[in-house]
């Protein structure tokens, strides 16, 4: 009698350990799938510029529209604290915007330039040139001013895609919506398009990495050129190319607005 | 003095020791300015307003950056030409030194324009400067000699501590001042609280702050507590004139400003903002100022005319209470352009600025301002200019 307790308690005790550990085996890749979407999303904000210490690049923007071609050439400086991104940017190129600069502290935007002396704020909104607004030269940090959600895989190019529609988490940042495709085997962002409060699209993007920085040893592809172009008028084009870039954590005081 | 010598051979000797980055521009502007006097004003008798000028100017800015330390020296040179009159000068308007000696610090030796204030219109919350240029982009501010020392020991927080120790090239104004200055900056809002104080005198709080509540849409406040340098009063009394004029000091007041800036989806920004200066003149004292200057205004020359000096601008700005509304469009458009509207809300006067800029390729802009004023002869903008224009074209080297 005894051993047919021991028996029976050894069985139960077998069964539940069985359906334990089915339950983790179903559930498991549940987690996992969850969080690789996030982590995708990581390591492609990293290749533009967020989730690192610090940063310094060249930026080239050329932009086309109507009234005929611009050309601006600015150097930034970006640093990353508690999910706080702070970008300065130093106008160079052309003569007559040579001097000016913007300085980003989270939401915080100032512009100064030679002459004008007091830094004035502007917003998020504000743009720089063309299509190009100052949400777009600062280092990305999707996964922090953004609720991502993976929707599905798409074929961009050649390239089997994860698309995640992004919503912001604030009213504060520079797009209410994105739609954003993110490579699975690069691990970079490809193509994104922005949207209005209202839901219309009113510009998109491409990426291209031919960057590459060294980041605790690793070799990081690191975003080259972003083509904006207008979704009202597609010939409408302005275009970001990323150079010299650095990764190099700056001097908090470099960011004051009055240095 | 020794202090600020032994500071600049420290910074030059260090910028010798390796070879440092240097970057220029320069911008030549070449003028004409004209201005009208409201032709009843009782100042044109004696305060002659040239009503034409031909300008040339050269600002060259030179700056040099090592690892730990900058320099900046911004030199102009200036001419004026004028129906009967000719002016030139040369001065430093801002150079400076700043050493870096440890991470999150800094020590800045030199002259600048230390210009800081969400508001468009007026920033209360300086202490050092009582203007900004934000009226005509194209008129620097000249710089004051300051002495500073910050600490930045969080990447929200950092803690300042400014000397003015001369004005400058300023021709007149306070001499010297101290300010502590404490800076955060979150998020999306960052405020900044002063304590400052002439030597001997009694200390004054000033601060701002600006909330991005929106990706349009900026709130902003500047407040200072303070009591006002003391101001030309007359007052009817037994003599030649029939007047008196006292220097009279206020007791402590509140000037503030609140406004907001929203960014259309075209590029186009608005800022509208309604200010508070405690330190201007209360109704009564408006009214008899304005008796003072008709009665002095029908006197012989001699006396009346140097009371009359003095009456011209007793505070700025004037009375009490202001509306300011600004539109402007982006930086990136082809011409850019800036409306400005101010209204004396006591007095029911106003000024109004257009300001217009048109690139000519990389190098070259047009560019012109014109003010326009209207109000009563008694008013603050009635009262003496009416209006003034500037046209101009810039090369930038």
């Amino acid at each position: 009698m005894k051993n047919a307790v021991a028996s029976l308690f050894t069985l139960l005790l077998t069964l539940l350990l069985s359906l334990l550990l089915a339950s983790l085996l179903v559930l498991f890749p549940l987690v996992t799938s969850a969080a690789e979407p996030e982590a995708l999303l990581q390591l492609a904000d990293r290749a533009r510029g967020g989730d690192l210490p610090g940063i310094a690049w060249i930026i080239e923007i050329n932009s086309h529209d109507s009234d005929g071609d611009t050309r601006q050439v600015m150097n930034a400086i970006a640093v990353t604290h508690d999910n706080i991104s702070n970008t300065r940017v130093d106008y160079t190129s052309p003569e007559k915007i040579k001097g000016q600069r913007v300085l980003m502290v989270g939401r915080n935007m100032w512009f100064s330039r030679p002459g004008l002396q007091k830094p004035v704020p502007i917003s998020p909104r504000q743009r720089l040139i063309g299509q190009a607004a100052n949400g777009d030269i600062a280092a990305t940090h999707y996964t922090a001013d953004y609720n991502a959600k993976a929707v599905g895989t798409e074929q961009i190019g050649n390239e089997s895609c994860v698309l995640f529609e992004l919503t912001a988490k604030e009213k504060n940042v520079t797009y209410d919506r994105i739609r954003y495709w993110v490579s699975e085997k690069r691990k970079v962002g490809v193509k994104a398009e922005f949207y209005t409060v209202s839901g219309k699209l009113f510009k998109s993007a491409t990426f291209e990495y031919g960057n590459d920085i060294t980041y605790e040893g690793q070799h990081i592809p690191f975003v080259s050129r972003m083509v904006i172009t207008d979704a009202l008028n597609t010939s409408n084009v302005t275009t970001l190319d990323y150079r010299e870039v650095r990764v190099k954590k700056p001097d908090p005081s470099l960011f004051e607005l009055n240095s | 003095m020794r202090v600020a010598i032994a500071f600049s051979m420290l910074i030059c000797a260090s910028a010798f020791a390796q070879t440092p980055a240097v970057s220029s521009r320069a911008e030549l502007l070449f003028y004409d300015n004209t201005t009208s006097t409201w032709s009843d004003s009782a100042f044109n008798r004696i305060a002659h307003v040239p009503d034409h000028s031909l300008n040339l100017e050269l600002r060259p800015d030179i700056n040099i950056e090592q690892d730990a330390m900058t320099a900046v020296l911004r030199p102009r040179v200036a001419a004026r030409t004028e129906p009967d009159a000719r002016h030139s000068d040369a001065w430093i308007n801002e150079g400076w030194l700043r050493w870096r000696p440890i991470e999150g610090t800094s020590l800045q030796l030199g002259r600048e324009a230390l210009l800081w204030g969400p508001a468009a219109f007026w920033n209360p919350s300086n202490p050092f400067f009582s203007e900004n240029n934000k009226d005509n982009a194209k008129r620097e501010i000249a710089g004051h000699d300051f002495l500073r020392a910050r600490w930045q020991w969080h990447e929200a927080w950092a803690l300042s501590l400014v000397s003015q120790l001369d004005r400058g090239h300023t021709p007149s104004g306070v001499q010297r001042r101290d300010a502590m200055k404490l800076d955060w900056t979150g998020n999306e809002a960052s405020a900044a609280a002063l304590l400052s104080a002439e030597p001997g005198k009694s200390a004054g709080w000033q601060g701002w702050a600006q909330w991005t509540a929106s990706d349009a849409l900026i709130i902003y406040g500047e407040s200072a507590w303070q009591r006002p340098a003391s101001h030309a009063q007359p007052y009817a009394a037994m003599g030649t004139t029939g007047w008196q004029i006292a220097n009279t000091s206020s007791p402590y007041e509140l000037n503030t400003v609140a406004g907001a800036a929203w960014t259309f989806e075209n590029n186009w920004t608005l800022n509208a903002e309604w200010w508070r200066n405690g330190n201007g003149l209360t109704h009564n004292e408006a009214s008899i100022l304005s008796q003072a200057v008709d009665a002095l205004s029908t006197q012989a020359p001699g006396l009346a005319d140097a009371q009359l000096a003095s009456l011209i601008q007793p505070t700025t700005p004037l009375r009490r209470h202001y509306a300011g509304l600004q539109l402007m469009n982006g930086s990136d458009a082809k011409i850019g352009w800036t409306l400005r509207y101010k209204r004396n809300l006591d007095d029911r006067s106003g000024e109004a600025f257009v300001m217009i800029k048109r690139d000519l390729g990389d190098t070259l802009q047009l560019w012109g301002n014109l003010m326009l004023r209207h109000g009563q002869h008694d008013t603050e903008y009635g009262r003496w200019i009416r209006s003034s224009a500037m046209l101009g074209v810039s090369w930038f080297m």
